[in-house]
């Protein structure tokens, strides 16, 4: 209390607040745990929410009178961060039992993580207003085993663009495989190789960072920074490339053709990142049209020291690259996942262009790449007359893995 | 050790320090404390900044650690932009204190107090500046430079 007032002091009324505002949360994960939710994984990621939200709540309890003014702001602001991602966690858990959700494919979709990531991976889905798929990084520690992959909700009842879903499983494979570690006594030779191979380059960005007092040692983490980022996008390019086939490479081009986005550092200009993907297409056998990547236009550097950085880095990561690219393909054999076969494909499109499913249990890679080559051959099926042997192909597509998953449960029944 | 096996990310980092700090300020209470989180916290740290560089040709700590770990030593030293050697001996430090304290000398633990605050400072502002999606941007479209180089 306040010695000249007797109100409580800022302190302890904004302690206070923060004990609400958790008290306010769990309220919230009580109401949706009353929600129907089609597969039981979402419920699940509620629980382990919840329950560390009951240990903040203790911790909120725990701090002794004494406890200084800094200390109380930094608890304070951790809630609010804390709160502010984790609403955005239950609003994503809330819209996975949403009916638009193609839930036929959530369980091909798991067998795959319980296959890669861990044999009690979890996995919630949902359509999200956001116009790309996205991941929630499976290294927050309230959902450690689970995958959480969102997709534009305009494209929720897409099967096309499935395939992308590889890609955000990648990045859970990424951390569970530990690839960074694998890879980084190759990288950091490959930085230090190229850092001293162009001396002019590193001449002028360390002119500038000098004047922040900082050295060489500065440059090669900068490099580093961005290399591993690069790097972990290319592995989950190359996870989603083996598992879907060429239906990762149509699904990647429905979305970013025809490249030319302003580049970040993050990830590989866009036309390398197409070269990379050819690459590890020819590395599996893949058949792919040789004009699918046609046109596609690089995004540039950015000017300065940043766009210096990051072209040390291309260069790091293009010495780096088939390293990965073995590593995700060995991984994912070793995992015993299936590669789509050409008869498999066949046989589905076979079946779609006759107006049936597939009923021979065809994975959900083949169904998909049936589904485009379908799309493809017909010319892209967007004009008007043409809506409902889309709607057509899409449903054919879901019966066929509605089919597989029945077959799958029966033969293991 | 091989840093990057079993790095903790900034959000496991953050709640340690987090649950550290309460911890020590129960520690200069003179009431109960728990020693497990202490330890956790002087183990990540150490996870975090000191990298196997023995197959490397240079020394550095986890990505993405660098810059918060090399503001916290110059807000606490005054040292205009640290070598890679000083941040390394001053988390190894702090380690090492974390781990006294667990083990029953209170000593350090006015010293450790504000470290603990300013490195919490740093890991949420880290976290912060970083998409929730960090997962994924498959348009990268109008992405700012990280930290590491919008700084130079």
């Amino acid at each position: 209390m306040s010695a000249t007032t007797g109100q409580a002091s800022a302190k302890v009324l904004r302690l206070s607040s923060a004990r609400r505002r958790v008290r306010a949360f769990l309220e919230q994960i009580e109401e949706l745990e009353a929600a129907d939710f089609p597969h039981e994984d979402g419920r699940e990621a509620l629980a382990k929410i919840k329950e560390q939200f009951l240990i903040r709540r203790e911790s909120l309890s725990r701090l002794p009178d004494t406890v200084t003014d800094d200390v109380v702001d930094q608890m304070c602001a951790n809630t609010s961060m804390t709160l502010s991602k984790f609403t955005e966690v239950l609003g994503f858990i809330l819209r996975s039992t949403n009916v638009r959700n193609a839930f036929e494919v959530h369980f091909p979709l798991k067998r795959l993580i319980q296959q890669t990531i861990a044999k009690d991976a979890k996995l919630v889905m949902s359509s999200e207003w956001n116009f790309v798929p996205f991941t929630w990084p499976m290294n927050l520690p309230l959902l450690e085993k689970f995958v959480l992959v969102g997709g534009p909700a305009p494209e929720s009842s897409n099967m096309l663009i499935v395939p992308l879903a590889g890609h955000e499983i990648g990045h859970s494979a990424w951390r569970c495989e530990e690839v960074a570690t694998s890879i980084q006594p190759g990288l950091t030779n490959a930085i230090n190789d190229v850092i001293n191979a162009h001396p002019q380059v590193r001449d002028r960005i360390l002119e500038d960072v000098r004047r922040s007092g900082h050295d060489v040692s500065w440059l090669q983490h900068a490099c580093l920074a961005f290399a591993i980022k690069q790097l972990e996008e290319l592995f989950c390019d190359m996870f989603g490339l083996y598992v879907f086939g060429p239906a990762y490479l149509y699904a990647y081009e429905y979305f970013l053709a025809p490249g030319d986005k302003a580049r970040s550092s993050l990830y590989p200009s866009s036309r390398d990142r197409v070269g990379y993907l050819l690459n590890g297409a020819q590395a599996l056998g893949l058949e792919v049209e040789p004009d699918l990547f046609d046109r596609w236009i690089d995004s540039a550097n950015r000017p300065g020291t940043s766009g210096d950085v990051t072209l040390l880095a291309d260069k790091a990561v293009r010495q780096s690259f088939e390293v990965v690219r073995d590593h995700a393909f060995a991984f994912l054999r070793r995992a015993n996942v299936p590669m789509c076969s050409a008869e498999g494909i066949e046989r589905v499109a076979s079946a779609l262009s006759r107006g049936v499913p597939d009923g021979e249990g065809a994975t959900l890679a083949e169904i998909v790449t049936a589904g485009w080559r379908l799309l493809r051959n017909r010319g892209g099926l967007s004009l008007e007359d043409e809506q409902p042997e889309h709607l057509m192909l899409h449903e054919l597509m879901l019966k066929s893995v509605e089919v597989s998953e029945f077959r799958l449960r029966v033969a293991n029944a | 050790m091989g840093v990057l096996a079993h790095a903790p990310s900034k959000y496991v980092l953050t709640e340690l320090t987090l649950r550290s700090m309460i911890e020590l300020e129960r520690v200069k209470a003179g009431i109960d404390f728990e020693t497990d989180v202490l330890f956790q916290l002087s183990d990540a740290l150490l996870g975090t900044s000191d990298a196997d560089s023995s197959a490397a040709p240079f020394r550095f700590v986890e990505p993405g650690y660098f810059e918060p770990y090399e503001r916290l030593v110059r807000h606490a030293d005054s040292v205009r932009a640290p070598a890679i050697g000083i941040i390394q001996a001053y988390i190894k430090q702090v380690s090492d204190d974390l781990r006294m304290v667990a083990s029953g000398d209170p000593s350090p633990v006015n010293t450790l107090i504000p470290v603990c605050v300013a490195l919490h400072q740093e890991l949420i502002n880290e976290i912060n500046s970083e998409d929730t999606f960090v997962g994924n941007d498959w348009s990268s479209v109008g992405e700012s430079a990280p930290a590491v180089v919008s700084e130079a």
